[in-house]
């Protein structure tokens, strides 16, 4: 009793100090570590420390102003620090025997062999690479969000084999993921990977008498998943409802059919015809063409007639491109698309479930910036992120706030707040022995169920709708969508992926990196646990013999107890925003003290199974 | 308060009545739980993506011989089929049988013409010899002939979402409910599980269920549902839960069987009134105990099999390389290793006499908007593989009278073409396997195919269905063991179809 009156109190104090938050003012250690949590691949340490005393709105302009490598894209594929960039140059360093893998290739040139199954690893090194290492957290974390709602995926072929297509779609997201919706909407319908996922790419006007009709897939898709959704909405997220109390659909199939027919006429730029793909023919790093309008004026692939959909009205004799515009104008003109996007955006960075009045907030932002432009995504990020019902941890009831995190932020969180970095692989023919490090983890989606840009459908790894079997949840209408791959057997598989990363992955092990084990798939992430062997052993007086000591200090802690204590904090900061539950403390602290602790290796398994306990904890899965 | 989704919308509809409707049904249906005697259970494959059945099921009658098959037969069929037509050719299932065992020596894979993908797609049907199915079965799809023709399975045809009978007439009047979203992917696919196909927010059917029979399922780590692939609709219930697995050996978490177990599930449990850290920690805590015992139980019995594949490997055997199916592309192996599981699954249920389960597995990749003659033949051959393996898995585990296997899609494709694939359509054919059922013949009708015809939803061969969902897997869910009283709670729709004042005359001739 008396502790629970305790709690309250602290409780309501809380929220009085809470209630005075507002962006622009200073954020305590926990605060700072939070937005990070949110809006980053995860608080480090040093991130937490240069926020804290700062402001939330202060770091956000920093974000998003900072020198961007998404600047200048006229050299992409030398800019290492975009994905395309990284990607050419680990291939260009492990693959220095292929031409077709040099930093002269041109686009068509480059992975024309087409066979080279490695090279999808090293795409996602290079996504690592951006994820784990860049200054620009915030872009890559927008990009990471947008790449679950405009969804491709190296599950359709050929893109398993041609991920340059992979890298070089990642890139418009992140260039445009400070800019506006229509021009990524241009850039993600017109790209070789959209194209061939949702194969745009080869459809055509039915021909003559042939039965044959245009392609209808990303005629749907575009609109049920990238813009508009299936239902009417109001500007808070809402459906709306007609008279008679029911849902009303955003579009008809015949407006999916004509759309398609609007669509038709678009291939990934090749020499030889129109629509073909496959490992070792087409140019898949810049946009596909208008085939009748770029490439052969006598060819008719696109159905240039007139046509009918959503109310609009499109006269005969536009080009595919001229279409293209007319359709992305008309689908960013319509009322759905800022709470559409809008709510995607709060569920990726905040909570599952937003109230009403948070999403009309945000969507009005996404409406008009202020200066009269819709889509504006800086602006919009900017009103997610700074909104109470973000910055205060309190804004919500116990149950109703935050979100169960996905499986790849829980890793790469871990990741960062114990200094990761790549491995060299020396794979190298030539045998050189400086090779750049990699981030190889090859069997990232077997540990997690995700991968980014590696869904299986263009639905995503987990539906914005799903509510699990639990009657707090039923009853309450709340989703928790990352739940669905946080659970059952892909729970246990991703707490043994952690396991496995944790021990294999550590700059202090004995594990062999070198060339002998690059052939047989290992994971390359390795994480930097000696200067906690470090710390602690320097509480023992770096003498192993104090471990017995029984003299106490002010606090009444022997030296064992005090190196514990400081671990623990460390461990609070790295992997708890510096607020570790007491009963995640004092069960920590009773488990280390029964543990031996006579040796290095005996503090880092301590130290290993301190961490994949508390990564396998219901506090670590959650945002709060 | 609100109970649930499915209430909530009745509650609405109702406009405030209160009824305890489903107390009451909930105490009859326990009565029926605990007559069950016999282990039963229900495999629900879901082909993810919408199967284009006309590919896999290829209608085969001559239109022009019997006009019974006008718009109806394989020239309809083939004229709206440019490129990506089934050949009219019969091929015979004895010719490449010993015992039905492909005869490899004599290069007799059956779908094998010059080794691509494109030209097994392509070659010929084998005709229904032994009935009178007016459909041919892919040449991929030996196993699939043998089956029916041994009367082991049947065809269900023109199977689709629907709320009532509608015509087209009435589809384009609007004078008739039809489901929502038609012919988005998720949403067809969850209102087939969700057991309503006006209804996107409910529960699953299976969940219904498994709500019904919670207490039988209360003391035990098994489940009523249990899902190979995440957490379908089907199986979500109000309170009961289910499992959610992965192919092969239920695997533990490392290390946690000791004292770093015992604070694993300390720092996991919280007295707090905190209900996502409550929910999230008993998720936790339930990963590591159910699976640690589910591994024992499962590493303590393991089933062997006498009998052999087509191939003549064992069964289930999964080929990583394409030489033995000849084709480009090797197979997924997601269905194959997904079924094996299931049998194993299967025996564990059973030996703790549980009054039935539902399993759920998917294969995935069926959305062939292009490339559909390459990246079809895949998938055909390992449903194939898998559904011939697992009939003899449950004949040797004696399981085949307990046990009905039935396949299910988004929604079938359009019976014309775009360049190279289909898209989204309506009704599509499916199969239904088990020791009970009627095998051997087409359960449902052989619709007009025709673009533009009597049973086109629009332009472009998008059939509407002549047989709902809810139809097949009501007399399904009564076959487990729930009584007809409350049939109609769990499938609202199901007297919509009814022809006659009896529930029963709107169940689908399966058993």
């Amino acid at each position: 009793m008396f502790h629970r009156l305790i709690t309250l109190s602290i409780l309501l104090s809380m929220a009085t100090a809470c209630s005075d938050s507002s962006s622009n003012s200073d954020l305590d250690a926990y605060e700072a570590s939070r937005l990070l949590t949110q809006a980053t691949f995860g608080s480090t340490k040093e991130t937490a420390n240069d926020l804290e005393s700062s402001s939330a709105s202060g770091w956000l302009d920093k974000q998003f102003s900072m020198d961007s490598a998404y600047d200048d894209l006229s050299e992409h594929h030398l800019n290492q620090e975009t994905n395309l960039g990284q990607l050419r140059y680990i291939m260009s360093v492990y693959s220095p025997e292929n031409d077709a893998y040099s930093l002269n290739a041109s686009d068509e040139e480059f992975n024309n062999e087409g066979t080279y199954g490695v090279m999808r690893f090293y795409q996602m090194a290079a996504t690592y690479h951006l994820f784990l290492t860049s200054e620009e957290q915030l872009r890559h974390r927008m990009a990471y969000a947008l790449s679950q709602l405009l969804v491709v995926s190296t599950s359709e072929t050929p893109l398993s084999r041609r991920v340059e297509a992979i890298a070089y779609y990642y890139d418009l997201l992140a260039k445009n993921a400070f800019g506006n919706y229509r021009d990524l909407l241009q850039d993600v319908a017109t790209s070789p990977a959209m194209g061939v996922f949702l194969s745009l790419n080869g459809s055509q006007a039915s021909v003559g008498s042939s039965s044959t009709k245009p392609d209808e897939n990303f005629a749907r898709e575009v609109m049920q998943l990238f813009t508009i959704g299936l239902v009417e909405l109001n500007v808070d997220g809402s459906p709306k409802l007609n008279d008679d109390g029911d849902l009303i659909p955003t579009y008809e199939q015949i407006d999916i059919e004509n759309i398609a027919r609007s669509l038709s006429g678009w291939s990934v730029d090749n020499s030889s015809r129109f629509g073909r793909v496959g490992n070792t023919f087409g140019i898949y790093t810049k946009a596909m063409v208008d085939w009748d309008l770029e490439k052969d004026e006598s060819s008719e692939y696109h159905d240039s007639g007139a046509k009918t959909y959503l109310g609009t009205t499109v006269s005969a004799g536009l080009s595919a491109t001229e279409e293209m515009t007319l359709l992305l104008d008309t689908l960013m003109a319509h009322e759905n698309v800022a709470p559409f996007v809008s709510k995607h955006l709060i569920q990726h960075f905040v909570t599952s479930n937003p109230s009403s009045e948070y999403i009309e907030r945000v969507a009005s932002v996404f409406n008009d910036n202020g200066d009269g432009e819709k889509g504006d995504l800086e602006a919009t990020l900017r009103a997610i992120l700074l909104d109470d019902e973000a910055r205060n941890a309190n804004a919500y009831e116990e149950g109703q706030a935050g979100k169960v995190r996905e499986p790849f932020l829980q890793l790469t969180d871990m990741l960062r707040s114990f200094n990761i970095q790549g491995v060299s692989d020396s794979k190298n023919v030539l045998g050189e022995p400086i090779m750049p490090p990699l981030f190889l983890n090859y069997r990232i989606e077997g540990y997690l169920s995700q991968a980014p840009l590696r869904s299986e459908t263009v639905f995503n790894f987990f539906s914005p709708n799903y509510t699990p079997s639990d009657e707090y949840f039923t009853e309450n209408n709340l989703v928790l969508p990352e739940m669905e791959i946080n659970q059952g057997q892909k729970l246990v598989t991703q707490i043994n992926g952690f396991r496995t990363i944790i021990r294999s992955g550590n700059l202090d092990s004995d594990y062999d990196y070198s060339c002998e084990t690059c052939g047989t798939y290992n994971d390359l992430l390795k994480m930097e646990f000696s200067p906690l062997v470090e710390l602690f052993k320097s509480e023992l007086g770096d003498d192993y013999e104090n471990n017995n000591s029984t003299e106490v200090d002010d606090e009444g802690l022997t030296p064992k107890q005090r190196a514990i204590k400081l671990l623990i904090e460390e461990l609070s900061v790295s992997l708890m925003n510096n607020n570790m539950p007491e009963d995640y403390v004092t069960l920590l602290t009773d488990y280390l003290e029964t543990n031996t602790m006579g040796n290095d290796y005996q503090i880092k398994i301590a130290i290993w199974h301190s961490i994949q306990l508390l990564t396998s904890s219901n506090e670590f899965k959650i945002l709060k | 308060m609100i109970k649930s989704r499915r209430d909530f919308l009745k509650t609405s509809l109702a406009l405030g009545l209160i009824a305890p409707f489903k107390l009451s049904a909930t105490a009859s249906a326990i009565a029926a739980a605990t007559s069950n005697t016999n282990y039963k259970a229900v495999v629900f494959i879901s082909l993810v993506g919408g199967n284009d059945s006309l590919s896999m099921l290829i209608p085969n009658k001559d239109e022009s011989a019997d006009s019974n098959f006008e718009e109806k037969g394989y020239d309809t069929y083939s004229s709206q089929r440019d490129n990506i037509a089934v050949a009219n050719n019969v091929l015979s299932l004895n010719s490449y049988k010993t015992g039905f065992n492909l005869d490899l020596d004599l290069h007799g894979n059956p779908y094998h013409v010059d080794g691509t993908s494109d030209s097994a797609f392509s070659k010929g049907y084998f005709s229904l010899d032994n009935s009178d199915i007016p459909y041919g079965v892919n040449s991929l799809m030996p196993e699939i002939a043998h089956l029916i023709n041994e009367g082991e399975m049947s065809v269900l045809s023109n199977i689709g979402n629907l709320v009532e009978p509608i015509t087209k007439a009435q589809v384009q009047a609007g004078s008739k409910e039809y489901p929502p979203f038609l012919f988005a992917h998720n949403l067809q696919r969850r209102v087939i599980q969700t057991g309503a196909a006006g209804d996107i927010y409910s529960n699953g059917w299976a969940g219904y269920v498994a709500d019904l029979w919670e207490d039988s399922f209360s003391d035990s780590i098994y489940e009523f549902g249990v899902s190979y692939a995440g957490t379908p609709r089907l199986l979500a219930g109000d309170k009961s839960s289910f499992l959610s697995l992965s192919s092969g050996e239920p695997i533990v978490a490392n290390d946690y069987d000791g004292a770093l177990g015992d604070v694993l599930i300390d720092m996991n449990t919280t007295s707090e009134d905190k209900p996502l850290r409550n929910f999230m920690g008993n998720i936790i805590i339930n990963a590591k105990n159910s699976f640690e015992e589910l591994n024992n139980e499962w590493t303590a019995s393991t089933p062997t099999y006498e009998s052999l594949d087509p191939y003549g490997n064992k069964l289930f055997s999964t080929y990583v390389e394409s030489t033995e199916t000849e084709l480009d592309i090797s197979l997924r192996n997601e269905l194959l290793p997904q079924l094996e599981t299931v049998a194993h699954m299967m025996t564990l249920g059973k030996s703790h006499s549980l009054p039935g389960q539902i399993f759920y597995v998917e294969l995935n990749g069926f959305d062939h908007h292009s490339a559909a003659s390459s990246k079809h033949p895949q998938l055909m051959r390992e449903l194939s593989l898998a559904l011939y393996s697992f009939n003899k898995a449950m004949k040797e585990l004696g399981l085949n009278d307990d046990v009905v296997t039935i396949t299910t899609t988004d929604f079938g494709r359009t019976a014309v073409q775009n360049s190279d694939g289909t898209d989204h359509a309506w009704g599509a054919q499916q199969l239904i396997m088990g020791g009970c059922i009627q095998g051997g013949k087409m359960i449902g009708e052989l619709p007009s195919i025709l673009s533009g015809g009597e049973s086109d939803s629009g332009t472009s061969g998008r059939i509407i269905p002549t047989t709902s969902y809810e139809q097949v897997f009501a007399p399904l869910v009564n076959w487990l063991g729930v009584g007809e009283g409350e049939l109609t709670n769990i499938f609202p729709n199901l007297e919509n179809f009814k022809s006659s004042d009896s529930l029963s005359s709107a169940f689908a001739d399966i058993f």
